[in-house]
């Protein structure tokens, strides 16, 4: 229970120093500004047209589909390869090498030419290369237990159990979807500004929507080769079911390495939800209403999550919390007009992080489309690091100190603050985490910035402050990297967690939920007992191509079981 | 980009360049605080057409000597026979504070490799500086630099200038069998696997002596409430 009454609503969602903490990040909700609902806001809100061109997969799971996509003033092609499945080794883990599928989403209408080169790179991953204009790669793999009872199902000319696929929550998932250069993909960069897939995350959230309809085709294909008498999916069932997803170790690398990406969306999210909190909340007011369905719907879905979690918190708690969330929501709302702001005022002390950052998460709502697309726009950076040699050697001590106190108050010499490494296995180059004593040669991939900074704190004493930084940069190019990247990052608040990610004690899973919830945008991002996991679903209850084609698609936060109320799930 | 042509050429991205030239200069024995920098010089130098994989190839195995420190000479700098993309950074930063009492003059030798110098324009132009190189030779080179006005770029691709905008949308071409041998020289950053590092990984059962006995399976689902309570379906 926070114990953070004394600190503002307002200090709470933009000082560092409290925001950075990993397990502060790992309660942040995903919200609109998250690449996967971002990016299906825009797809609904702009009538994107997805049409299914071929669907050419036997009795076997073999073949080829093709999805074309109108976007705009663009098209784009998502290509599929259906394979039999091969039971064998099947971990979801980075060095397991049979899938079930693999897709490209490639700029402009293919060829069979460029399809067939495709079919022919994919299955090569590290030594494939992508044709021009291929904007993903990806792969993924079916859930047996909820893929084979769907087709058993639907053969059989009936539906399958909605509360079955609600847990298991869907198909097929995701084992991989790599862009922005990988396999010479297209950077994001080098997109141009009307490219309606610009912003950084969004070409691989969108390839992710578009399996999740192929997996549902999939079904639909198998049960029809099966039996004269099958039926397809239904329509409430396509839309509920996602994409599975596990992610681990990785992206701790990706956030230790995109230090701008990170620091200027969440800059972005931060000032936005600031600015949300401040708008009025009549009584009776679209806005005011909005935020109790939204609170009343969050707090259904929390209460019928069906994962057990382990390190994270219980998401039955996260829903009583929200129900209280609302009631107090009601409670302004009788005496009057109110804010976001007050709102999260009154639950400070009252609510747990989780279900306090869903609710700020929500004030997002309130914004205007074009307000969310300016602050993901203005996300788009390099992540090229520079030296700034003709500043004073005091503005960089000043700098350390103002921006960086929590690192440099970190004890790296305390007992365990060195424990561990992290370095990335010959074997399909799965990052790994282990005890420094265990990895004998091998190489520590970790951010120390801590100890980094420490050192460079300590190196400053030898030069005087009006000193040039050059004079440092020359003497000590041993310090270079990390002299960079403070002078690079210096005034953006929140792009490196505040960790010591060395420390035996340091918990991977709250920056790998932090990238996956918040950033990513996923549900149900539940983490496994070795704290390096963490599962989830993408596009649960998002609208299906259909919905947007015939103009029904609703996007809606938190979706509950069709035909029950989310909160009689609850077991 | 490299200006030279090749008779069987592979495109690969800047992600890609950065990644293999990250990851070998690891391998062969770079400084850790000099391999991102030193990375970058290189990834500048390559989309202005210099060969940066020949270059590396080079002089890889001198890497492991290298600091990236400069002496004064009398009036010159020397590299210590060190390659001239590994003490670029410190030059230019050199020549980034002398600028701002006007045109500097920096005078580098015992350097192994002053091409690179020519093919930092770019490089320079992004940390306001306006780089020339007036004299080229054996070991040598005189540089000579000016304040500029800082680029405020309408797109981020422009951010790191022309060259590297064409980088950015057309890739480079270089050697087929060049890419790959740097390619797969850079695993060598990679530690190799075992059953012990594989446990790093997490997701592996152990029996209750330690011993491995596989790796839990996601169709286990015991992260589902009721499939761990009750038998499966």
């Amino acid at each position: 229970m926070t114990t953070m009454t004394e600190v503002s609503v307002e200090q709470r969602l933009t000082d560092p120093e409290l925001l950075m903490r990993p397990e502060r990040l790992q309660a942040l909700a995903p919200s609109r500004l998250s690449a996967a609902r971002a990016v299906l806001e825009r797809v609904v809100r702009e009538g994107w047209r997805i049409e299914r061109v071929a669907f050419d997969i036997d009795e076997r799971s073999r073949g080829e589909a093709l999805y074309r996509v109108h976007a705009r003033d663009r098209v784009f092609d998502f290509v599929v390869y259906g394979f039999e499945p091969d039971l064998t080794s099947r971990t979801g883990r980075i060095t397991e090498k049979n899938w079930d599928m693999m897709a490209a989403l490639i700029e402009g209408e293919t060829t069979a030419e460029t399809r067939s080169i495709t079919r022919d790179e994919l299955p090569k991953l590290y030594v494939g290369r992508a044709v021009p204009g291929t904007l993903t790669w990806a792969r993924s793999n079916r859930s047996f237990r909820a893929f084979d009872h769907v087709v058993d199902a639907l053969a059989d000319g009936r539906q399958p159990d909605t509360r079955f696929l609600w847990e298991i929550g869907y198909l097929m998932r995701n084992t991989g979807l790599d862009g922005n250069g990988t396999f010479n993909t297209r950077s994001f960069l080098a997109l141009d500004e009307g490219h309606p897939l610009r912003d950084p995350l969004h070409a691989q959230l969108f390839t992710a929507y578009l399996m999740r309809e192929y997996a549902a085709d999939l079904v639909d294909a198998l049960a029809a080769h099966r039996s004269d008498r099958a039926v397809p999916l239904s329509r409430d069932l396509r839309r509920m079911i996602g994409i599975g997803n596990g992610s681990a170790l990785g992206l701790l690398f990706f956030v230790n390495t995109h230090p701008l990406l990170v620091g200027h969306w969440m800059e972005a999210r931060q000032r936005l939800i600031v600015e949300a909190s401040k708008l009025p909340l009549e009584p009776g007011s679209a806005g005011a209403d909005r935020m109790l369905e939204l609170l009343d719907a969050a707090s259904a879905y929390y209460l019928a999550d069906p994962y057990v979690y382990q390190h994270f918190q219980e998401p039955h708690e996260v829903g009583a919390d929200l129900a209280v969330a609302g009631d107090t929501l009601r409670e302004q709302l009788a005496i009057g007009s109110t804010t976001g702001e007050r709102l999260l005022g009154a639950l400070l002390g009252l609510v747990d992080d989780e279900a306090w950052e869903v609710v700020a998460a929500n004030l997002l709502e309130l914004l205007p489309a074009d307000a969310i697309e300016a602050a993901l726009a203005d996300g788009i950076r390099s992540e090229l690091m520079r030296s700034q040699p003709t500043a004073r050697v005091a503005d960089l001590r000043a700098l350390l100190e103002r921006e960086y106190a929590w690192a440099l108050a970190i004890d790296m010499d305390a007992p365990g603050a060195r424990d561990y490494v992290w370095y990335k296995s010959a074997d399909a180059e799965e990052p790994r985490r282990g005890p420094a004593g265990e990895v004998a040669g091998g190489r520590n991939w970790a951010l120390d910035l801590p100890g980094d900074l420490q050192q460079l704190t300590a190196a400053l004493d030898g030069f005087a402050p009006d000193d040039r930084v050059g004079s440092v940069l020359a003497a000590r190019p041993d310090l270079r990297g990390v002299i960079e990247r403070v002078q690079s990052l210096a005034g953006l608040r929140y792009h490196s967690p505040h960790m010591n990610m060395l420390d035996r004690d340091f918990v991977p899973v709250s920056i790998v939920r932090f990238m996956n919830a918040a950033i990513h945008g996923l549900h149900r991002t539940v983490d496994t007992e070795d704290l390096r996991n963490v599962l989830g679903l993408i596009y649960i209850g998002a609208p299906t191509i259909a919905d947007i084609a015939d103009g029904t698609a609703r996007i809606d936060p938190y979706p509950g079981i069709p035909g029950e109320r989310a909160q009689e799930a609850q077991r | 980009m490299s200006e030279q042509t090749v008779s069987d050429p592979i495109n690969y991205s800047v992600r890609e360049f950065r990644h293999i030239v990250n990851r070998l200069l690891h391998a062969v024995g770079g400084q850790r605080h000099m391999v991102n920098p030193v990375r970058d010089v290189l990834l500048f130098a390559e989309a202005s057409g210099f060969g940066a994989f020949d270059e590396l190839e080079r002089t890889q195995l001198a890497v492991p000597t290298y600091d990236g420190l400069v002496h004064e000479r009398g009036d010159a700098w020397s590299a210590g026979g060190q390659a001239g993309y590994y003490v670029a950074p410190t030059v230019i930063d050199q020549l980034e504070v002398a600028a701002l009492d006007g045109p500097a003059r920096f005078e580098l030798v015992e350097v192994d490799g002053v091409d690179v110098f020519a093919a930092l324009g770019e490089y320079a132009a992004v940390r306001g500086l306006g780089l020339a190189v007036v004299e080229r030779g054996d070991g040598r080179v005189v540089l000579v630099a000016t304040a500029i006005e800082a680029r405020l770029p309408h797109h981020p691709i422009d951010a790191e200038g022309p060259a590297m905008r064409r980088a950015l949308l057309e890739g480079f071409d270089v050697d087929r069998e060049q890419f790959w041998r740097l390619f797969y020289a850079s695993d060598q950053a990679l530690t190799p696997d075992s059953e012990l590092s594989r446990r790093h990984a997490g997701s592996q059962i152990y029996d209750a002596e330690g011993n491995l006995v596989g790796e839990s399976d996601e169709e286990s689902y015991e992260y589902i409430r009721s499939f761990s309570t009750e038998s499966a379906r």
